[in-house]
């Protein structure tokens, strides 16, 4: 039996920590290259928590405005990406919450149904054979997945979006859930266990 | 091994963040029990349909200009270092403390070195403050002070039968000062 091979990064810390620094000294281009860094890890956690790319964009364009703003207040120049985590899954949960509050808004392209363009919806599992059959069960378990995820509780649900779904490294999941790195893997083992309860029927 | 227990090794071992020794023990555990590995089946299927889920379409190169323009508005962030309540109270106590050390210090020694007793000062205190100031007493004469001082010839002229002129200028000056209760006037003594 044979692991996941989980994506083992380099740590980023010390690179981020002089970009940090360089922009506490007025370097905007080298928050430039934080955006570039950054952007598309932001945008994948935000969006499998409102399940919607706008809205994502939305979150992570403001996370990224917070950020700079207080960039100088940041402790530890070197956990930029664990603490800019922590803004966009704060963010992306607040908005949730407001937007429960105001009107339950369809998951539109996560599940590419609403779109009406299933082409734009890439994905292993989102067919994009001609095969309704298959693009139906797809959409199906899409939903499932997505429903799952949202019973867990926050900390689970962060846990396995950062770590398991978008591969972040765990110390950088743990600097943004404020944790433990043996706090993170208990967390994705509860959130594990409970999506195999959850999903036990298409699993 | 608790059912829960390996659980847990299994979803560690799935991430490849358990220990070798551990990985070991859980190989040695799946090669052995089927339940073991129907668990490790479902949270591959798990992992793997979490990981296909589609991505968001964002054009990358046109959201990160649209957040660079919204920052072009903002102010740079400038470090800035700030002394907190908790901190300057730390600082005034460690104050406080050496001020009420060398203070304490200060007095043992004066106390152990010096046997001369400083000033004192009484305060009786009473319903009324009294004040009292007590000193020589002088005797008073009542009547007012005079003094007179007259000037004109040594005698007087009628005894010198010169005419009073004559002996203002030719004779001897004479200064009487007397000091006394009665008027000048009272002298009988006159000069001229």
């Amino acid at each position: 039996m044979e692991p996941d091979a989980i994506s083992k990064q380099p740590n980023p810390g010390e690179a981020d920590g002089k970009l940090v620094r360089r922009v506490c000294k007025g370097d905007r281009t080298a928050f430039d290259e934080l955006i570039a860094k950054y952007q598309r890890q932001a945008v994948a956690v935000s969006f499998r928590l409102l399940g919607n790319s706008n809205d994502a964009m939305e979150v992570v364009q403001d996370a990224f405005l917070k950020a700079f703003r207080s960039l100088d207040t940041l402790q530890k120049p070197e956990a930029f990406g664990g603490w800019l985590m922590r803004i966009v899954s704060n963010l992306s949960l607040n908005f949730r919450r407001s937007r429960k509050v105001r009107q339950q808004l369809p998951l539109d392209d996560m599940f590419g149904a609403t779109s009406g363009d299933e082409s734009q919806s890439g994905g292993e599992w989102m067919s994009k054979d001609a095969d309704p059959q298959h693009t139906l069960e797809s959409r199906e378990m899409g939903a499932k997945l997505q429903w799952a995820l949202q019973q867990l509780p926050e900390k689970q649900r962060l846990a396995i979006v950062m770590f398991t779904i978008d591969e972040m490294p765990q110390k950088q999941v743990a600097e943004a859930l404020e944790c433990s790195v043996e706090a993170v893997k208990w967390h994705v083992f509860q959130g594990r266990k409970k999506l195999r309860e959850l999903l036990k029927d298409v699993l | 091994m608790h059912q829960d227990e390996l659980e847990f090794s299994i979803s560690q071992y799935l991430d490849g963040t358990l220990p070798p020794l551990e990985a070991t023990r859980v190989e040695e555990t799946l090669a052995s029990d089927a339940s073991a590995r129907a668990i490790f089946a479902e949270y591959q299927r798990l992992n793997h349909s979490l990981r296909a889920m589609p991505p968001a379409q964002v054009d990358w190169n046109a959201f990160s200009a649209s957040i660079s323009s919204k920052l072009a508005g903002e102010d740079a962030p400038v470090t800035t270092y700030r002394i907190g309540f908790g901190r300057v109270l730390r600082i005034s106590a460690i104050a406080a403390s050496i001020l009420v050390v060398i203070g304490t210090s200060v007095m043992l020694l004066n106390r152990g070195s010096s046997k001369v007793e400083g000033p004192r000062i009484s305060v009786a205190t009473t319903a009324e403050p009294v004040i009292e100031i007590s000193g020589p007493s002088i005797a008073v004469d009542p009547s007012p002070a005079v003094a007179v001082i007259s000037i004109g010839p040594a005698t007087g002229y009628t005894d010198s039968g010169r005419h009073s002129y004559e002996a203002i200028v030719t004779g001897p000056t004479r200064v009487v000062i007397a000091s006394g209760t009665r008027g000048a006037q009272d002298s009988g003594d006159l000069p001229y």
